[in-house]
C-alpha cells in the first residue's frame, strides 16, 4: 500500500480504525521506516497528551452528596398510584351490577369512597348539603388527580421513554382524564332535529341528554345531565342532574335536582323547584310567585323580576332590578335601579351598589333582617388610597416569590432563561405569543366538542399557571439583569417581583406591561421545554 | 442500601468526574454544580446500573452527555460541529505531514493549553484522553461520524503543536 497520511496514522494511534484498515496500516509500518516514526511519535504525543491531562484531579474537598427528592419523581408515583386506584375503579363500576361482595370487603368498592366523603363533609361542614358538596368534591378530586397523573405520567415519558412504549403511555395518560370525566353512565343521548324535539312526560332518560334544535320540550325524566340549545326551550319534567339551557326563550317548569344554568333573552322560572342552585342571563330574567330554589341565586338582564323563594343568598345584577320574593341569606345587588316591594323579605344582608342613590325604592312593607347598605357606583374610592390596596399587593409579591423559589428550586433551568440578543428576543416573543393566544382558543375549542372537555379545561389550567410562572420568571430575568453580581436567587427575584407589580399597576401602561410579560415569559417557557425534549438523553 | 452503596461510589469518583465536567465546560459554567447534577441524574437511574459494569465509564457518559447538553443549550442557534461536518481526508490541509510534534511540556501547561482549544476540539480531546473514551463513544456523544472524531482529534492535536511551540519560542527567546 501507499503510504498513509497523518491522520490515518493518527487514527490508527488512537485506535480509531476498524480491524482491516487496523491491520493493514499495522502491515504497513513493518515494513516502512518513515511511517513507522511517524507512528513511534504520534504515539509518544499521544502518551504525553494523557499523562498530562490525568493528573490534575478534583480540587479541594468533595462536598456531600444529597440526593434530592425530586418534584418530578414525586408526581410520577402519586400520578400512578393514581392512575391505578382509577383503573379499579372503572374496572369495578362496571362490573359492579353483575358482582355483589361480601360486606366485610364493601369499603373498598369505589362507591364507599364517595361516601366516606360525605360523611367527611357533612361532619366537617355542619349545615352544608352534603350530597352536592361531596359529590363536588369527589369529582374535582378526581380530576384534579387524574390531571396530575396525565401530567406526571407525560413527564416522564419525555424523560425516559422515547420510542414505542412511551407513545402508548402518551395514549393513556390523554385517553385517561377523558374517561375519567366521562358520566357514569359512561354514554350520553344525542338528539338533533331542525324543527323539534320532544320527550314525553313518561320517557325516562337515564342518560345525559343533549338537545340541539328550534323549538325543544322535555316533559319526562332526565337522570343525568342535561344541555339545550335552541330558539325555544320549555323543561317541564324532572332533570336529576346539572342544566344547562341556552335559547331565545327558555322557560323552566320542572324539578331540578342540580343547579340550573339559563341563557337567553327571556329566562322564565315559573313554578319549578330547584335542589340547588339559579344562573340566569338574559335581557329579561322573570322568577315567578310559585318558586322555590334551595340554593343561591344569581341573575344578571336588563331586567330581572325576583318572586320566588330562594333560599340563600341572592347576587343580581342589570338595569333594573325587581325583588318582590324572600331570600334566605343576603342580597346583593349591581344595578341601575333596585326596587323592593312590600311582600320582599331579606334574612340576611342587603348592599345595594346602583348610580344614585334615589335609584333605590324600598316600600315600607319589605323587611330586610341584617343591616343595609347602600353605595353609589360612580364615586369608587380611588384603590389607589387604601390600605387593603397595598396590603394585597405586598401578599401577591410575597406568594409569587415563594411560589418562585420553590418554582428555581426544583427547575432551576428555569432560573438561568435569558435572552441572548435581538432575533432570539424576537423569536422568543413570537413562540410566547402563540402560546399566549393559541392555548385558551385551543382550550375553548376543545370545551365546545363536549368529549374534549376535560383536556380543554386541564390545558386551560396549565396555561394559567404558565401565565403565572411566566411572570415569575420574566422578574427572575430581570433582577439578574439588575443585579449581576447579586448571590443566589432569591434577591434578584424578589426586585423583580416588586418591580414588576409595581409596573402592571401603574395607569396606562400596566396593561402593556402585563402582555409584554406574559408574551415573553410564556416563550421561554416554552422555549426551555422544547430544549427539554431535545435533551431527552440522561 | 441505595444511598449507602451509591455514597462510596460517589466519593470514590467524584474526583474524576468534577475533572471531566471542568474540562468539557472550560470557563463556560461552574463545574462544582454541573457534578451534583450529574450524580443527581446518576442517582435517579442508579437502578439501571448494572452492578457487574464498572462505575467510571457509566457515570462518564451520564456526565459527558450532559455537560454536551448544557454548551448545546448554551448556544441553541448554532450546533457545536456544524461547520465542515464531513471531511474528506484527501483535500484536508491537515494532511501535509505531521509538523514538529508536542515534547516533554509539564502537565500544567499542556492543560493550560487544552483547556484553552476551542470547544468542538476541547470536547473529543477531552472525552479521548481524559475519559479514554473510544472513538464510537465520542462519535456517540457529541453526534457526529466516527471519521469526524479522528478529523477533530488530529486537528486539536495540531492546534495544540502551534500553540505550544509558539509557547516555548517565546520561553527561549526570554
Amino acid at each position: 500500500m501507499n503510504c498513509p497520511n497523518e491522520l490515518t496514522c493518527s487514527r490508527f494511534v488512537d485506535n480509531g480504525l476498524d480491524a482491516t484498515e487496523h491491520q493493514t496500516v499495522s502491515a504497513h509500518i513493518r515494513e516502512c521506516r518513515a511511517c513507522r516514526t511517524l507512528v513511534d511519535s504520534l504515539t509518544a504525543e499521544r502518551k504525553l497528551l494523557r499523562e498530562a491531562m490525568q493528573t490534575a484531579g478534583a480540587d479541594g474537598v468533595i462536598p456531600a452528596f444529597i440526593p434530592r427528592p425530586t418534584i418530578p419523581s414525586l408526581l410520577v408515583w402519586l400520578g400512578w398510584t393514581a392512575v391505578a386506584l382509577w383503573g379499579v375503579g372503572v374496572v369495578w363500576l362496571s362490573l359492579a351490577d353483575t358482582l355483589t361482595l361480601p360486606a366485610w370487603l364493601s369499603w373498598i368498592s369505589p362507591t364507599a369512597i364517595g361516601t366516606g366523603i360525605q360523611v367527611l363533609v357533612s361532619t366537617l361542614l355542619p349545615g352544608s348539603t352534603p350530597m352536592d358538596l361531596a359529590d363536588g368534591l369527589l369529582a374535582s378530586t378526581r380530576s384534579v388527580v387524574i390531571a396530575i397523573a396525565a401530567i406526571a405520567g407525560f413527564g416522564w415519558l419525555v424523560r425516559n421513554q422515547p420510542g414505542a412504549s412511551g407513545t402508548a403511555l402518551l395514549a393513556f395518560c390523554l385517553l385517561g382524564p377523558l374517561l375519567a370525566a366521562a358520566p357514569e353512565s359512561h354514554a350520553f343521548d344525542l338528539r338533533r332535529d331542525e324543527q323539534r324535539v320532544i320527550v314525553g312526560p313518561d320517557e325516562v332518560i337515564d342518560d345525559t341528554l343533549i338537545v340541539t334544535s328550534e323549538d325543544v320540550l322535555i316533559e319526562g325524566t332526565v337522570t343525568g345531565d342535561l344541555i339545550v340549545a335552541g330558539e325555544t326551550i320549555r323543561i317541564r319534567g324532572r332533570i336529576d342532574g346539572l342544566v344547562i339551557a341556552m335559547g331565545e326563550s327558555v322557560q323552566l317548569e320542572g324539578t331540578f335536582g342540580g343547579s340550573v344554568l339559563g341563557l337567553g333573552e327571556t329566562v322564565d322560572v315559573r313554578t319549578a323547584t330547584l335542589a340547588s342552585n339559579l344562573f340566569g342571563a338574559g335581557e329579561r330574567i322573570t322568577v315567578q310567585q310559585d318558586v322555590e330554589i334551595r340554593g343561591n341565586a344569581a341573575a344578571a338582564g336588563e331586567e330581572v323580576s325576583l318572586h320566588g323563594a330562594i333560599g340563600k343568598d341572592l347576587i343580581s345584577a342589570g338595569g333594573r332590578v325587581t325583588l318582590l320574593g324572600s331570600v334566605g341569606g343576603s342580597m346583593r345587588g349591581y344595578a341601575g335601579k333596585v326596587e323592593l316591594t312590600d311582600s320582599a323579605r331579606i334574612a340576611g344582608n342587603l348592599t345595594l351598589r346602583v348610580e344614585n342613590a334615589d335609584a333605590v325604592v324600598i316600600d315600607p312593607g319589605a323587611v330586610v333582617s341584617g343591616s343595609t347598605e347602600i353605595e353609589s357606583w360612580p364615586e369608587e374610592r380611588n384603590r389607589f388610597l387604601t390600605i387593603d390596596f397595598y396590603l394585597g399587593k405586598v401578599l401577591q409579591v410575597l406568594a409569587a416569590f415563594l411560589t418562585g423559589l420553590v418554582l428555581f428550586r426544583f427547575v432551576p433551568a428555569l432560573a438561568d432563561v435569558e435572552l441572548a440578543g435581538s432575533t432570539e428576543a424576537l423569536v422568543t416573543a413570537g413562540i410566547g405569543a402563540l402560546a399566549l393566544i393559541a392555548t385558551p382558543v385551543l382550550s375553548v375549542v376543545a370545551i365546545l366538542t363536549l368529549i374534549g372537555a376535560p383536556l380543554g379545561i386541564m390545558t386551560f389550567l396549565i396555561w394559567l399557571a404558565a401565565l403565572y410562572a411566566a411572570g415569575i420568571v420574566i422578574s427572575g430575568y430581570a433582577g439578574r439583569l439588575l443585579l449581576p453580581g447579586a448571590e443566589g436567587r432569591a434577591i434578584p427575584l424578589l426586585l423583580g417581583l416588586v418591580l414588576l407589580v409595581v409596573l402592571s399597576n401603574l395607569p396606562f401602561i400596566g396593561g402593556p406591561v402585563k402582555l409584554v410579560v406574559g408574551i415573553l415569559g410564556l416563550g421561554m417557557i416554552a422555549q426551555w421545554l422544547q430544549g427539554l425534549w431535545q435533551a431527552r438523553r440522561v | 442500601m441505595k444511598k449507602a452503596a451509591f455514597d462510596a461510589l460517589y466519593r470514590e469518583h467524584y474526583g474524576r468526574v468534577y475533572g471531566l465536567c471542568r474540562r468539557l465546560l472550560g470557563q463556560s459554567a461552574d463545574a462544582e454544580d454541573a457534578t451534583q447534577e450529574v450524580f443527581v441524574r446518576a442517582y435517579r437511574s442508579f437502578g439501571r446500573y448494572r452492578r457487574e459494569d464498572p462505575f467510571g465509564p457509566w457515570i462518564s457518559t451520564i456526565a459527558g452527555n450532559y455537560c454536551i447538553d448544557l454548551l448545546r443549550g448554551k448556544q441553541r442557534r448554532g450546533d457545536l460541529f456544524n461547520e465542515d461536518a464531513e471531511v474528506d481526508p484527501a483535500s484536508d490541509p491537515l494532511d501535509n505531514g505531521a509538523g514538529p510534534l508536542i515534547r516533554s511540556q509539564d502537565a500544567e501547561t499542556i492543560n493550560r493549553a487544552v483547556e484553552a482549544l476551542p470547544e468542538q476540539f476541547r470536547l473529543p480531546v477531552v472525552l479521548a484522553y481524559y475519559s479514554d473514551a473510544s472513538y464510537d463513544q465520542i462519535a456517540e456523544t457529541l453526534g457526529i461520524t466516527r471519521n469526524h472524531v479522528g478529523v477533530l482529534l488530529l486537528r486539536a492535536k495540531k492546534k495544540l503543536r502551534e500553540q505550544l511551540t509558539t509557547q516555548s519560542a517565546q520561553g527561549e527567546l526570554r
